[in-house]
């Protein structure tokens, strides 16, 4: 039982500190567009998602965007808020989808996530900046798709790893076989 | 493999069809790139129209007030780039010229952004 909270923990501790360089890594990725990522933190949040619970991948998200805009210098600036609005509008979306129709697979969950992530950015770029942002929206949300989709793909095959088998719960086993 | 993602390709083929067909529709009938004035808003959300009918092919420069930094934007005759900005991507500076209606420069590090919109009317612009 204790050496299995501590396994859990110390798991924990590693998917936030990957979620936190990830993110770092990625902003030194531009695709021309101005706030658009990788999304390659998104991976990392959906696999808490599914290996622990809703709360632990909010933990996770909230973690990521603090401690990567603290260290990039970036903290309680524009780029803060779009992440961190973006951050949680996608965990909402997935967790609900993830709940409500469970014959979804991983891939079309994180879709659905990096869409809802982009739209929370524009959304809070448009309350910042004014309508500018919303000529990027259909450029931006057929980027989120194709990010989505390899976001999802990647997911679906790190929880397959060894490491987190162990916490997979029957279900959730169930939704990674798929 | 098909039958296992079925739902899955419905969901993201919807999703990819509805948004192509919105940069489609959007980037199709909206573009113009004849007499084309410029909405520069500044970090104090001052407005600056510039008439770029009426500039000559020589690039002429501009400062703009930025929030951490003043732009250098180039204007000449309907089109406009940024030349210079202190945000750390560059994005802004990187879009190059643009000379179409339907594609603003956007720079959120310092809060200003350019659209370009289309004067056919001719009327005058308070500059």
């Amino acid at each position: 039982m204790r050496k299995n909270l501590i396994k859990k923990i110390s798991l924990i501790s590693i998917l936030a500190a990957l979620a936190i360089i990830l993110s770092i890594v990625e902003s030194f990725i531009p695709l021309g567009i101005p706030g658009v990522k990788l999304g390659l933190a998104n991976v990392v949040i959906i696999i808490a998602l599914y290996i622990f619970n809703f709360w632990y991948a909010l933990g996770i998200a909230l973690v990521r965007v603090f401690v990567s805009t603290l260290l990039l210098g970036t903290i309680f600036q524009m780029g803060f808020f779009m992440s961190l609005t973006g951050s949680i509008l996608s965990l909402l979306a997935m967790f609900l989808l993830k709940t409500i129709f469970k014959k979804l697979s991983v891939v079309g969950v994180s879709t659905v996530g990096s869409v809802f992530h982009v739209s929370g950015q524009i959304l809070i770029a448009i309350l910042y900046m004014g309508n500018a942002m919303v000529y990027y929206y259909p450029l931006i949300l057929v980027c989120s798709i194709v990010t989505g989709v390899l976001t999802g793909f990647v997911s679906l095959y790190v929880m397959k790893l060894k490491v987190f088998k162990s916490f997979n719960s029957t279900e959730n086993k169930e939704e990674i076989q798929k | 493999m098909f039958k296992k993602y079925k739902r899955d390709i419905i969901l993201i083929s919807s999703l990819l069809i509805i948004s192509l067909l919105a940069c489609l529709v959007y980037f199709n009938f909206n573009g113009s790139s004849t007499n084309l004035v410029a909405n520069i808003t500044d970090s104090n959300n001052v407005v600056t129209q510039i008439d770029l009918e009426k500039e000559t092919d020589t690039e002429r420069e501009i400062t703009v007030d930025g929030l951490h930094e003043d732009l250098k934007v180039g204007v000449k005759h309907n089109a406009i780039r940024v030349i210079y900005s202190s945000c750390p991507h560059q994005d802004c500076v990187k879009m190059g010229t643009v000379s179409i209606t339907n594609k603003p420069i956007v720079c959120l590090y310092n809060k200003v952004y350019i659209v370009l919109i289309s004067n056919a009317d001719g009327n005058d612009i308070n500059i």
